[in-house]
């Protein structure tokens, strides 16, 4: 059985409170694209923004799930398993994988040279069809989401080796840390409450990163 | 060696070319300052009438192109664009569109 909240009690509502940083720090980048988008048209910024937009949505449904759960979970319960949850609860944590999930195609596929719709259908699909199907969705999720994170830390290492810029590379290491958080949370499975929460200061340390390089880009270009 | 550029910087190339005549061009000028293939450079002015940064005004025997307030001002948030998508690592080389 794969748990999908596992935060120990000394910790309760400050994961609340991280995730909801994460959904303001990826709307905040999802806004600024679309912005960008406006004076450039550019498509490369509005399914940047989009993406991110789909990112910040899956963790609000977190948060509301979390806040959810914080009322239900007792003490010395190890974890909530999507069977713990009603059906709300289990539409609210599919809805949160499914966008995040659907967030990081999008990511991933603005990333190729090749465009098309068929083709972003078909990144979606094979992501989707298997998780949709599969009787084991956590751990499946962690491993495409994985692949996904992977891809992108491969894309934006190539960006920084071609531009050098520092910002690209702080995205870089944003990036790499939220493979790494993903992987770590995979590796802890079911028992590890400390590794979930170092898990999640990897996490913090990502969106940190990322709310910082947005912040001295904007804050370089009004300078300008 | 002749850096190639992203396709932002072939766009602003080009307005800026257009803002240099005044805000209006004749196709043959945007070919000889642009650096760009007759191709890439009929490419790129599609693109660039879709996008709403120039129109085209048919004249009697010719065609020239006028930059609209959209191009205006995409010239001039033009390093807060480059900035951003070099940041997050959103530009894309020149290439055929």
């Amino acid at each position: 059985m794969s748990y999908i909240h596992l935060v120990p009690e000394w910790f309760f509502g400050f994961d609340i409170a991280m995730e909801f940083l994460f959904a303001f720090t990826a709307a905040l980048v999802a806004l600024y694209s679309f912005y960008i988008y406006h004076i450039s048209q550019q498509r490369e910024s509005r399914l940047f923004g989009s993406g991110f937009l789909l990112i910040s949505i899956s963790y609000l449904i977190k948060v509301a799930l979390n806040m959810f759960v914080l009322t239900e979970i007792k003490s010395g319960l190890l974890g909530i398993s999507l069977e713990h949850l009603s059906t709300v609860g289990r539409v609210a944590a599919y809805a949160n994988l499914l966008l995040f999930m659907i967030g990081l195609i999008t990511l991933v596929y603005l990333t190729f040279r090749a465009k098309g719709i068929r083709l972003y259908a078909l990144l979606v699909a094979l992501a989707l069809v298997p998780l949709i199907f599969s009787t084991d969705r956590i751990n499946l999720f962690i491993i495409i989401s994985s692949m996904l994170l992977a891809l992108l830390c491969i894309h934006y290492l190539r960006e920084y080796d071609r531009t050098k810029n520092k910002r690209t590379l702080s995205v870089l290491i944003a990036f790499t840390l939220l493979l790494l958080s993903n992987i770590w949370t995979f590796i802890a499975a079911e028992n590890y409450y400390l590794t979930f929460v170092i898990g999640l200061f990897m996490e913090l340390a990502a969106y940190l990163l990322i709310m910082m390089s947005l912040f001295l880009t904007i804050r370089r270009t009004s300078h300008a | 060696m002749h850096k190639k550029r992203t396709k932002l910087e072939v766009i602003y190339d080009i307005l800026n070319v257009i803002k240099g005549k005044n805000g209006k061009i004749k196709p043959t000028h945007i070919l000889y300052k642009s650096n760009l293939s007759y191709q890439m450079m009929e490419e790129y002015l599609s693109e660039l009438i879709k996008k709403g940064f120039i129109r085209e005004i048919k004249e009697k025997q010719s065609k020239s192109y006028m930059l609209t307030d959209k191009g205006f001002a995409f010239l001039e948030k033009y390093a807060l664009v480059m900035d951003f998508t070099t940041s997050f690592g959103l530009g894309e080389q020149e290439q055929h569109l």
